[in-house]
């Protein structure tokens, strides 16, 4: 038998304009976690479609135990026990745990399901790996990390013993992490191989045995995690040296620039408030991040506070102005900028121009309009300015659309935007998700230079590097309250973990609303 | 202008580099890609060369010796004579102005159903105006504009507070506006002809009759054309469809629409008031396609006739803004080519019946609206033989080493 | 890909210059061309009223003559398209054009003057311009009008004379046609109730104009409560109007008059229908053209430029006789030809004023516009 599992040899995949895969090579040993790491586009995503049979080769060939194999469909890298996890689940929200892990193998007497057979199977899967799981529990009502088990389980139903996990850890916790690398290392004593993306250099030397670099659809190469540091694989991944430490100038507390009272949202999704009650206040010269778990307020507190959402109570001042009332237009005016989280439901019209997007915020300013009349040639030329002072990169500068643009140029434009008002405030939330490390690097110094400009900044952040790096201060959020307060030189992901989860709370930040929260958990 | 010269020129160009170059010229060819105008205005006229052609074939079927005949006179009737042109342009002012209606709603992220709604009311408001008021032309065709627009006001009042969906309101408010027009005119003994001397109760009174300076001037054209079908009123309609452009791609109140119908979040999001740009992009559309109503019985030629039917001038709009590409430049010609061939089919008449023909000029329209679909499949096309050039020209290269 | 695109275009603009060519060549050796046209008003020639009987009264002329015809539609419902679809019919031939109801009026009055050489038959109006301050008939032009109180005679006299005690009278809006139906039928019923010896208020009659000429919700439910309180038949005249009763009739097993046409037979034999005020549409076509034709292709001196009159005498009006149109049971075909040829010779003389009601002792009519 060959020493490989899976070997992907010589593969090229070209799409319109782009070269995603360009001849790449990848082999898997049994009983290995193999790393596959790069940017964003470096042509991950594109390689493990291949091998999950949603994309097929134009070159290159696919060897399973040695044998070739051609994969068409999701199916027959199924039956050839390739599994996969995606970054975003592929589950049906209100079906149970049991429903979703037997969906498409559905054991079947004349067309009856035979459901107590699948549950049996369940139940000893889920006992000799130690997943626990509830098979009837609904999908939309267990944790991410549970919803995560499911995804796995489903894979250990099918019999696969070649596993993807693409991207797993970005929604989880620190726990939840750790837990999740234990379940690997467990898999793979029972002589399953796992693929594992990500472009997070510590899980990749805290897991993986091996690991393969591919940079801009590149082959790099493939190395023993043993022999490697961070730093190699780093420049490996990005093509340069990263300065992964944020150079901030000490300052001195300045005056208050924002202060919340007692802020109440009403959330959309269900009927307690998303925001209960927080109070804080944010400084010149300060990063404020707000951390916790997705889904646990920060959104909603982003939303009240630049105007999108309305207060359900509470005051919001702003340069000792109450801005608790005023509309978005006039928060903005008066210095308050907005990286959104969602930047294609917010951040950008789509089909705009790069450069109409670039004036989104300021197109009314006498600058860029004459009675009424759009002046185009300036605006002309404050995008190329702006093209060239971030390094927006597109394919026909300010007039390319921004939906033919990459992510990571997306979110550089909208962060040159919002930069460039000058803001005393910026609320940026999430602004480097799904960046890679180059264009995280450049939003980092951006964010740090608001900052050291003596202007604040109210980070939303779910990444752990991030919240630990680069903020003065780290609000911790838990279900719509802020449970802790931090400062990262003084703390640890573990202890930031134990916030985030809810199982510890600092004493100054009691309980609200208790009995909100009760009905939250029924 | 330049613009649509730019255009033209554009268009040429391309052309002759598909036509002429056999060598790789990949910029040319992402040049191409990238210019929406190219594709948007060759999608347009190749969908109505399909639809020709199936407009053709329906003529083989039903008739085949006299297919050829038929086609030549859908293509040429329309400028055989000056008052057939008279005509082609009498047809495509106010089909025009609901092209642009619609469109102007397409262009803002709305559907707007209820042209024919806001066209009737505004055809209501122009002929009481008129008749009853006797309002000279201009005054009338301003009546008419305010009627369609309140008409238009109202879906996009529920849509922005509500959020209703509009082409459910303004299809219904296209049946509301149909019988309340009907019901004022049944109650407004002087609208109605037999009022003015007729004995004819279930139309308005003519306007020669009622209210001569009603009536869109001339200015010697009918002379001109030997046709009472010529007036001013096409003029009026390209110059608003001029405005219409001007305003949705050079003034930031086009911008704020223009974002608000993409991503109305992200207008939002930018501080633009997401409700007041629904309703005035339907108050906008409304008048418009009220102005369309003002256009059409100002001529003095039709009457309006109270029946239970609504106007199909309306739903025409549709077409003449999906061919036209939703661009007011685009709508200008498209409306004047849904009038040509329509034109040209009533000289079918009598080889072939009314109501064949009228199915024949709804196929060529039909499959002329489908221009959207031409369009993506054009953009694909020439993405793939972009992708065909690369590859091609890779192995060229790897050949020569 | 590019040469998929090149050959859909090729094919298409291909496939359209060979139908160019094919269409140009044969063109100027047989251009098919017909002689007598008919224009519909708006409609079309099924619509069981003036377009439908004068188009049978054009062919059912031209192929016992041999002569080439065909019909047109105007391409909207406006003079100027009437005036219009005119000229297409005279370029593609036509010496004699006829025009059917009153909306071609205006048109008429254009185009006489504009084809002096081409023969006009307009039926039920006279020409005018459009505010009426001009009334002519050119030589080239031959008006028919019916002498409608002649038909409501008829059927108001048919209908007392088969036992009808209870009237109704349903007219559209109180134009000069629809008035003359009426007061003649109040003229026939009280003609038939003094020569039954019938006491005064033994007949009565409801009569009102609906003031449209379809159906409404309105119409509906009044018919309804007429035909509920004891009204035994309507005489629906008006268009469309005719729709808003036939569903109250019955339900109430009530009978109905129609009006123009026959329209026991129209409607696809429904026996609601007792009778038919019948205009002569299709006879007064076949006459014209004939009389046309005799005098060489132009209208004689009887017709060229002038209006005619026509009743029971030139068999411009009359009730169905055929078969199961007949629907009275004491009332026989050959008391109505006793009746009609009292029309016919004078001997009784239907009066068509419409500004004065009939006067009537025996009948008791309800004028419920008042």
């Amino acid at each position: 038998m060959s020493e490989y599992v899976i070997e992907m040899l010589n593969i090229t995949k070209e799409f319109p304009g782009i070269k995603a895969n360009d001849n790449i090579t990848l082999q898997l040993k049994r009983g290995e976690i193999h790393a596959l790491l790069g940017e964003n586009g470096a042509g991950k995503s594109t390689l493990m479609s291949i091998l999950f049979g949603l994309y097929e080769a134009d070159e290159g060939v696919i060897k399973k135990d040695g044998k070739t194999v051609r994969i068409k469909n999701p199916r027959e890298a199924n039956a050839l026990g390739i599994g996969m996890v995606h970054q975003h689940f592929k589950l049906v929200e209100n079906f149970s745990v049991l429903d979703n892990i037997i969906l498409g193998t559905e054991p079947s007497k004349f067309g009856f399901i035979k459901k107590q057979e699948a549950r049996k199977k369940l139940m000893e899967i889920s006992k000799k790996y130690g997943l626990n799981i509830v098979p009837d529990a609904i999908i939309e009502d267990i944790s991410v990390g549970m919803q995560q088990r499911v995804e796995i389980l489903k894979m250990l139903y099918r019999e696969n013993d070649i596993l993807i996990f693409d991207e797993p850890t970005a929604v989880l916790t620190p726990q939840e992490i750790n837990e999740l690398m234990e379940i690997m290392r467990g898999f793979t004593k029972e002589g399953k191989s796992i693929l594992f993306i990500t472009h997070k250099l510590n899980e990749i030397m805290a897991v993986a045995d091996r690991c393969t670099v591919l940079r801009k659809g590149k082959w790099i190469g493939t190395f023993d995690v043993k022999t490697v540091t961070r730093e190699e694989l780093s420049r490996m991944m990005v093509g340069r040296d990263v300065d992964f430490n944020v150079k901030k100038i000490p300052r001195d507390k300045g005056g208050v620039i924002l202060d919340v009272k007692d802020m109440t949202v009403a959330s959309k999704v269900h009927k307690n408030n998303a925001v209960r009650g927080v109070s804080f206040e944010v400084r010149e010269g300060e990063i404020v991040c707000i951390a916790g778990i997705d889904g646990n307020g920060q959104s909603e507190l982003v939303y009240g506070l630049s105007g999108l959402e309305k207060l359900k109570s509470g005051s919001i001042r702003f340069l000792d102005k109450d801005i608790t009332h005023d509309t978005i237009r006039a928060r903005s005016k008066s210095g308050m900028s907005h990286i959104p989280e969602d930047r294609h439901k917010y951040g950008l019209v789509l089909d705009y121009t790069l450069e109409q997007n670039l004036v989104l915020q300021r197109y009314w300013q006498a600058e860029f309009q004459k009675n009424g009349f759009i002046r185009a040639s300036r605006i002309r030329k404050y995008a190329q300015k702006l093209i060239k002072e971030y390094d927006i990169r597109s394919g026909q500068g300010p007039v390319t659309r921004a939906r033919s643009m990459s992510g990571g140029n997306q979110q550089k434009a909208i962060v040159a935007r919002e930069i460039d008002k000058s803001p005393r405030l910026l609320l940026a939330v999430q602004p480097t998700r799904g960046l890679d490390i180059g264009a995280v690097e450049f939003i980092h110094k951006q964010l740090v230079s608001v900052r050291n400009a003596g202007n604040a900044v109210l980070l939303v952040s779910l990444e752990l590097e991030e919240v630990m790096s680069l903020p003065d201060r780290i609000l911790v959020f838990y279900e719509g309250e802020i449970v802790a307060e931090l400062r990262p030189e003084e703390t640890n992901v573990e202890e930031l973990g134990l916030y985030m989860s809810g199982a510890k709370r600092q004493p100054q930040f009691t309980k609200t609303v208790p009995a909100t929260k009760e009905a939250a958990h029924g | 202008m330049d613009k649509i010269k730019m255009f033209f020129k554009d268009f040429a160009k391309r052309l002759k580099h598909i036509y002429l170059s056999d060598k790789d010229r990949p910029s040319m060819i992402q040049n191409s890609l990238s210019s929406p105008g190219f594709s948007s205005l060759t999608a347009s006229i190749l969908s109505v060369v399909i639809g020709l052609l199936f407009g053709f074939f329906l003529l083989l079927i039903l008739n085949p010796s006299k297919a050829g005949m038929g086609l030549q006179r859908i293509l040429v009737t329309g400028i055989s004579a000056p008052d057939k042109f008279a005509k082609v342009l009498y047809m495509s002012a106010p089909l025009i102005m609901v092209g642009l209606a619609v469109g102007f709603a397409f262009k803002t992220g709305l559907f707007n159903i209820g042209a024919t709604g806001q066209y009737t009311i505004g055809a209501f408001f122009a002929l009481f105006s008129a008749i009853v008021w006797g309002f000279p032309w201009y005054a009338a065709i301003l009546a008419a504009m305010a009627g369609g627009a309140l008409w238009g006001a109202i879906p996009g009042f529920f849509k922005a507070f509500f959020n209703v969906n509009e082409v459910i309101t303004s299809i219904m408010f296209n049946w509301i506006g149909m019988f309340l027009v009907n019901l004022l005119c049944l109650n407004t003994p002087k609208i109605i002809s037999d009022y003015w001397g007729g004995n004819i109760g279930n139309r308005t009174a003519n306007l020669a009759v009622a209210n001569p300076s009603a009536i869109i001037p001339k200015w010697g054209l009918d002379k001109l054309f030997d046709s009472n079908y010529m007036n001013i009123g096409v003029f009026i309609a390209v110059l608003i469809a001029i405005c219409m452009f001007v305003i949705l791609n050079k003034t930031t109140f086009g911008y704020e629409l223009k974002a608000c119908g993409y991503n109305r979040n992200a207008s939002v999001y930018a501080g633009m008031n997401a409700k007041r740009s629904i309703i005035l992009s339907m108050v906008i559309s409304g008048a418009l396609a009220g102005i369309g109503g003002g256009l059409y019985y100002l001529t003095g030629i039709g009457n309006y006739n109270i029946e239970k039917l609504l106007l199909a001038m309306g739903f025409n709009g549709i077409p003449v803004a999906l061919l036209g590409g939703s661009n007011p430049l685009g709508i200008i010609l498209s409306g004047i080519f849904i009038s040509y061939i329509q034109v040209g089919g009533e000289a079918l008449q009598p080889t072939f019946s009314k109501e064949i023909i009228d199915i024949i000029i709804a196929v060529i329209i039909y499959m002329s609206a489908l221009s959207l679909l031409v369009k993506l499949t054009l953009e694909k096309l020439i993405r793939r033989r972009k992708k065909d050039k690369i590859l091609h020209c890779c192995e060229a290269k790897e050949a020569k080493k | 890909m590019k040469k998929l695109l090149i050959t859909v275009m090729i094919l298409a603009l291909t496939a359209l210059s060979i139908g160019l060519l094919v269409a140009c060549e044969p063109k100027n050796t047989q251009e098919e061309t017909y002689e007598i046209a008919l224009i519909t008003d708006v409609g079309n020639i099924d619509d069981k009223s003036f377009n439908e009987g004068a188009w049978n009264g054009v062919k059912q002329y031209a192929e016992g003559a041999n002569k080439t015809y065909a019909y047109y539609r105007p391409s909207e419902d406006t003079t100027e398209a009437r005036v219009e679809t005119i000229g297409n019919a005279i370029r593609n031939g036509a010496k004699v054009i006829v025009c059917p109801g009153y909306l071609f009026e205006e048109a008429v009055y254009a185009v006489q003057t504009q084809y002096p050489n081409v023969m006009f038959l307009l039926l039920d109006g006279e020409p005018h311009n459009a505010d009426y301050s001009d009334k002519k008939t050119e030589s080239n032009v031959n008006c028919i009008l019916y002498k409608e109180e002649q038909s409501g005679y008829l059927a108001g006299y048919a209908a007392v004379m088969d036992g009808y005690r209870n009237l109704g009278f349903l007219g559209g809006m109180d134009v000069p046609a629809v008035v003359r139906f009426g007061h003649g039928y109040v003229q026939g019923a009280e003609a038939a109730a003094a020569e039954l010896d019938l006491n005064p208020g033994d007949v009565t009659m409801k009569y009102w104009y609906s003031g449209v000429f379809w159906p409404t919700d309105d119409v509906a439910s009044k018919m309804s409560s007429w035909y509920t309180t004891g009204t035994d038949v309507v005489f629906a005249c008006g268009g469309g109007v005719y729709l808003s009763a036939i569903d109250a009739a019955k339900t109430a097993n009530k009978k109905m008059i129609g009006v123009d046409v026959d329209q026991y037979a129209s409607t696809g034999n429904d026996p609601v229908f007792i009778s038919s005020a019948m205009k002569g549409l299709t006879a007064s076509v076949v006459q014209a053209l004939t009389s046309l034709y005799a005098n060489g292709g132009t209208w004689n001196t009887e017709r060229a430029g002038k209006t005619l009159h026509l009743g029971a005498a030139e068999g411009g009006v009359g009730l169905p006789t055929e078969g199961a149109s007949w629907g009275f049971t004491t009332f026989t075909i050959a008391q109505y030809n006793a009746l009609f040829a009292k029309l016919v010779d004078g001997t009784i003389v239907v009066n068509d004023a419409i500004n004065v009601r009939p006067a009537t002792t025996l009948v008791a009519v309800t004028y419920e516009n008042d």
